[in-house]
């Protein structure tokens, strides 16, 4: 008990967030790409049903309202973007009010960036590059692979997940499903199967790029035509490092009617869940609708990068984690 | 009805599922980025020691087991039951077979158990890592025969029936480990 005072993460483990820091920020001055704040402090939050955001009691400067601590920069750098900011990148604290875990902080660090004119295959590239240039820095390699959704979730499932039903789903998922399941819709069901039946296979692959999700799972990622196949799917990618989700992309959604619908089917669906309701932010439907430049954009765990270089938990490459805040 | 709810979840919590008292042995929160979150739970039953896999959603509440430990004597047995007392308030639990289970061989009138009540009742028993018990039946020893690997079957004063070395005699008083059910030395007396 009295060595709550000190800090998880050994010295050497906070040296090792110090120089990722200055590759970032090397690799984006060299890009082009300029760094950019946003509040952490907003009126606004995501609708996203199962992102718990952290809302503060009424401060002095809003009265009769309630602030969020943001959940993601996402929405304020779109902002900048519709505004003619070009290429812009962030490196910020994000905050989810969910369960803890040995990957899971109440608070942790993001860095995010957008790039004009990238498709989400550029996108990726530079995502590859820049951890290259990482794991180069820290001495390591990275090997990458790419699958698609569909690949990954029929090699461990035996069914293609863009046109199973919702009951062939749960018979799949009969081994995790909760006591009380009928809750659980279609995208419910794949999220649960992928989380549980597919991901588990990651473990041993270095990096892993995921491609064209379920469109019921783009959040604010347009939609595209698979060429060979015909499916419609979510133009969106999610990167793993040994298992674990390190970075979600999107080409993003730049039509406003489609944002206002996005939204209103989350506040349904936390309605339906007796979740607390979150208004929409019209401030970010103003600046689509306005125009959003043609772009592709990333969210990346940097805390969860550095639990990769060194194979720790999150705690222990954090300072002070919650328990210890 | 008291209530955990799962960001409680952690070893050694006890909850009541279909019925049964179960303690968590490990909580895994399963969480997709934008999606909803899971509890992957190991439990034991308390009551059958079996080890169940549970998934709960995030955030769902399960209602708490009042399940103690606490330590008491153990008294007597009218074969039906085994009667345990609190050596301060004098009050005593009767436990039944499938409380003292494969406990009773090591059970000894007088001992000291660890008893698991689930709403006050006997759920378990755990005898002490280590007891004495007197060998009642054993074929007859070997006079200086210290060293030899060989060993006998003994039949103790609880009905337990453990491998001692050949020197031991009966009316010896053993100590007896009871994890391994294994002789470790004479008893000092």
């Amino acid at each position: 008990m009295t060595q709550e005072w000190r800090p998880r993460a050994p010295l050497a483990e906070l040296r090792r967030r110090a120089a990722v820091l200055v590759v970032v920020r090397d690799f984006f001055m060299r890009r082009g790409v300029l760094e950019v704040e946003t509040p952490l402090l907003s009126r606004h939050t995501v609708t996203d049903p199962f992102i718990g955001s952290l809302s503060v009691a009424e401060i002095v400067s809003l009265p009769k309202q309630t602030t969020y601590l943001q959940s993601s920069p996402e929405y304020a750098m779109k902002r900048l973007l519709s505004a003619g900011s070009g290429p812009i990148y962030q490196i910020c604290k994000a905050f989810r009010d969910d369960d803890s875990s040995a990957r899971h902080n109440p608070e942790f660090t993001l860095l995010e960036w957008y790039r004009p004119e990238f498709s989400l295959m550029e996108l990726m590239d530079e995502v590859a590059a820049l951890l290259q240039a990482v794991f180069a820095q820290q001495g390591q390699t990275l090997l990458l692979e790419f699958k698609t959704y569909q690949q990954v979730f029929e090699k461990s499932l035996g069914i293609n997940p863009h046109v199973a039903t919702r009951s062939e789903l749960l018979a799949l998922a009969k081994p995790w499903l909760p006591s009380e399941s009928d809750s659980l819709d279609k995208k419910d069901l794949l999220e649960l199967l992928f989380s549980f039946a597919v991901e588990p296979g990651f473990k041993r692959i270095p990096a892993l790029f995921v491609t064209d999700y379920p469109c019921s799972m783009s959040a604010l990622a347009a939609l595209k035509t698979d060429e060979k196949t015909g499916q419609q799917v979510a133009n969106r990618f999610e990167l793993y490092l040994h298992g674990i989700e390190l970075a979600n992309g999107y080409h993003e959604l730049r039509d406003a009617e489609a944002h206002v619908q996005r939204f209103t089917k989350d506040q349904q669906r936390r309605a339906e869940l007796g979740l607390p309701a979150v208004a929409m932010d019209q401030r970010l439907v103003g600046a689509v609708a306005e125009g959003l430049p043609p772009c592709s954009g990333v969210a990346l765990g940097l805390d969860r990068l550095l639990m990769d270089l060194s194979g720790a938990s999150i705690q222990e490459v954090l300072t002070f984690p919650i328990d210890r805040a | 009805m008291a209530t955990y709810s799962t960001n409680q979840f952690k070893s050694g919590l006890k909850l009541i599922l279909d019925g049964y008292p179960c303690s968590i042995l490990e909580n895994e929160l399963v969480k997709p980025g934008k999606g909803q979150a899971f509890n992957r739970v190991r439990l034991r039953n308390l009551k059958t020691g079996r080890i169940w896999e549970r998934t709960f959603k995030s955030g769902e509440s399960v209602e708490a087991a009042d399940v103690m430990e606490v330590e008491l004597q153990y008294l007597y047995t009218d074969g039906e039951f085994w009667h345990f007392m609190h050596s301060e308030t004098f009050e005593q639990y009767p436990a039944d077979e499938a409380a003292v289970g494969e406990e009773v061989k090591w059970l000894k009138e007088e001992d000291t158990c660890t008893v698991t009540l689930w709403n006050g009742a006997p759920l378990s028993i755990s005898v002490a890592n280590f007891v004495d018990l007197e060998v009642v039946e054993t074929d007859p020893g070997l006079k200086g025969d210290t060293a030899s690997g060989g060993g006998k079957p003994a039949t103790l004063s609880t009905g337990a029936i453990v491998r001692v070395p050949l020197f031991i005699e009966v009316g010896e008083v053993l100590k007896i480990d009871t994890r391994s059910g294994e002789y470790v030395a004479r008893a000092k007396t």
